[in-house]
């Protein structure tokens, strides 16, 4: 019996029992090991640190996190690490006296700032649109059910999270095949500045960014489970065999089984770009001279990323990290360019960006949190070499970079 | 002034809702070192128990706002400690699959789930065992509280009750029967297995 449980063989498990792939004598077997472990303290291998060494490691981790307010990368790539601590001191020096921060909370409370010429980062604000066309304003308001329609209960939560539910009808059981059943939408628009999390009735997770709208129907009652996309949103899809996932934007068509993944399809941006970071998805391309969906199917594995412009399709490798950061809070900067950067400003802050002169060529590196307001970010990135400058006189707030 | 170490696990959650550093790092002092030795019985490497410790102490002052654990912290804390666990042992699976040129059919289909979201553990699997321990008949139920929550041993539950340890024994035994087979209905036995066994308060 001891034989049996390998490391190798446990991972195995652990990755099948996670995907509900495992056979009943496998089950048997994880369920024992899993079972055989006596939680009482273990003892710590005389070749790794010493308990308290391994507390106050933990301990210092928890309490950075809580006080900074933003994730602390552990595994900064190297070339990042001497450039960040410079920036964080400059950064301390440059926020002494200039705002102060009532408290960095995960519900973005907003930060009082004394200095008048700066803008406050983007929070959780959506506006969600019912199927009977009535809008409900998801940043203000309390928490808790908002609405019930058409078998479903939604729920907002306090940290920026709209939960759909079935409520509880046994009559539901034959719904999958009543064709009858008709198929309600819900729309949830997030404007500049905006973020919002969605949780789908079967349990799959959408992350709004800025600038975003996402359509989907209330239940998934069909064969396939789809919603359209206009903007940029990271996707935790539930799988389900019986019903694909199927993300639909005016240039891509994507089909899912079960994974995550991030779209972004900014108009402004022309391409649409899905990275996927497990699972596996197809990406079908649409172009615009036919209206229609490409007869080519690409398939992505974890850690590619399409790109799909005027109904073309191409695939990389990259590094999944700077797309899917903004979902972890953090803007990731690895040899990005100052135009991406500064469109990831402009959603975020809500900021017209304007250059005076030319476009620098600049690339940007390192990681910073969202929760920062837009001159702290600033600061960060003009140890780049660019300068830049709020002008909030006219109606819209403008960034100017020079 | 009450110190936050003689405070329960719910006033911490309570101050927790208050951005309560103090709270968080008393929490952290309280089971730390028994999280630890959940992970690293199960990941076998120290550093990866760590950062599954860390993971999920920050997951928690992440949604402080929206807790509502209240009575299940110690409950709850172990299990998401284990299923964080099997994610990292789950990855690294995957991980050497990637490495092969084969790659199983499963895989190419997109076969992928998140983890046990600690949001899900919280608000459904915590839930439902907090409403199924409230249904307890009186007596057990207080007991099952004193040893799961409070971390009491028979003998302390006994002599504060003023009971034989052989009755405190059936009632507990009651208890997790009764408790198995109301989360039964709803959940894989295996999930309950793992939420049933308790974690003790350190003291």
């Amino acid at each position: 019996m001891a034989a049996k449980f390998t490391n190798a063989y446990i991972k195995e498990l652990a990755y099948k029992w996670e995907r509900g792939l495992l056979t009943d004598s496998e089950k048997a077997d994880f369920e024992a090991w899993y079972n055989s472990h006596n939680d009482k303290l273990v003892e710590i291998s005389a070749n790794y640190d010493a308990e308290e060494v391994i507390k106050n490691r933990l301990l210092n981790q928890l309490v950075s996190h809580m006080g900074a307010g933003h994730t602390e990368k552990r595994y900064l790539k190297r070339r990042f690490i001497s450039w960040i601590a410079i920036a964080a001191i400059l950064l301390l020096m440059f926020s002494i006296g200039t705002f102060v921060y009532v408290s960095e909370s995960g519900g973005f409370k907003h930060g009082l700032l004394t200095n008048k010429n700066d803008i406050n980062p983007g929070s959780n604000k959506a506006i969600l649109t019912l199927a009977d066309g009535r809008k409900i304003n998801l940043d203000a308001g309390t928490d808790g059910a908002i609405a019930e329609e058409n078998g479903m209960k939604i729920t907002k939560t306090a940290d920026g999270q709209l939960i759909y539910e079935v409520v509880a009808d046994p009559v539901k059981q034959g719904r999958r095949g009543d064709k009858k059943a008709e198929i309600v939408y819900n729309t949830i628009e997030t404007p500049k500045g905006g973020q919002y999390k969605i949780v789908l009735p079967d349990r799959s997770y959408v992350w709004l960014n800025a600038a975003s709208t996402l359509k989907y129907p209330t239940d998934f009652t069909q064969e396939n489970r789809t919603v359209e996309l206009k903007g940029e949103a990271y996707f935790e899809i539930q799988p389900d065999k019986y019903r694909p996932f199927i993300v639909k934007n005016e240039h891509q068509i994507t089909k899912v089984l079960g994974t995550q993944f991030n779209i972004s399809a900014y108009n402004k941006e022309e391409a649409v770009k899905t990275t996927l970071v497990e699972g596996a998805v197809s990406v079908v391309a649409i172009s615009s001279k036919e209206n229609a969906a490409s007869a080519l199917t690409t398939l992505l594995k974890p850690g590619e990323q399409s790109t799909v412009h005027n109904g073309k399709t191409s695939v990389l490798k990259v590094d999944v990290a700077p797309y899917i950061a903004w979902k972890k809070g953090v803007f990731y900067f690895d040899e990005t360019k100052i135009t991406d950067a500064m469109n990831q400003l402009s959603r975020w802050y809500d900021v017209e960006i304007v250059y005076k002169g030319d476009v620098p060529d600049t690339y940007f590196y390192g990681e910073i949190s969202r929760k920062k307001s837009l001159s702290a970010v600033l600061a960060i990135l003009e140890e780049g070499g660019v300068k830049f400058k709020i002008d909030k006189t006219t109606g819209t707030n403008k960034l100017i970079v020079y | 002034m009450i110190m936050h170490t003689q405070m329960s696990d719910a006033e911490l959650i309570e101050l927790l809702r208050q951005d309560d550093q103090a709270a968080m790092r008393e929490i952290f002092e309280r089971y730390w070192k028994k999280l630890f030795s959940v992970a690293l019985n199960r990941l076998a490497v120290p550093e990866q128990a760590e950062e599954c410790v860390l993971d999920v102490l920050i997951s928690v002052w992440e949604r402080r706002n929206n807790l509502s654990l209240k009575h299940t912290l110690a409950t709850y804390l172990a299990v998401a400690v284990k299923y964080r666990a099997i994610r990292i042992l789950a990855k690294e699976y995957q991980k050497g699959l990637q490495n092969t040129v084969e790659l199983k059919a499963y895989e190419l289909y997109g076969y992928d789930v998140s983890s046990v979201d600690e949001y899900i553990l919280e608000k459904e699997l915590m839930e439902t065992l907090e409403t199924a321990v409230k249904q307890l008949p009186e007596k057990c139920r207080l007991i099952y509280r004193m040893s799961s929550e409070q971390g009491m041993s028979y003998k302390e539950i006994a002599k504060k009750l003023n009971l034989s340890e052989k009755t405190v024994q059936a009632h507990l035994t009651k208890a997790t029967k009764t408790l198995r087979s109301d989360l039964g209905k709803q959940y894989p036995t295996f999930l309950i297995s793992v939420v049933i066994t308790s974690l003790h308060h350190l003291s």
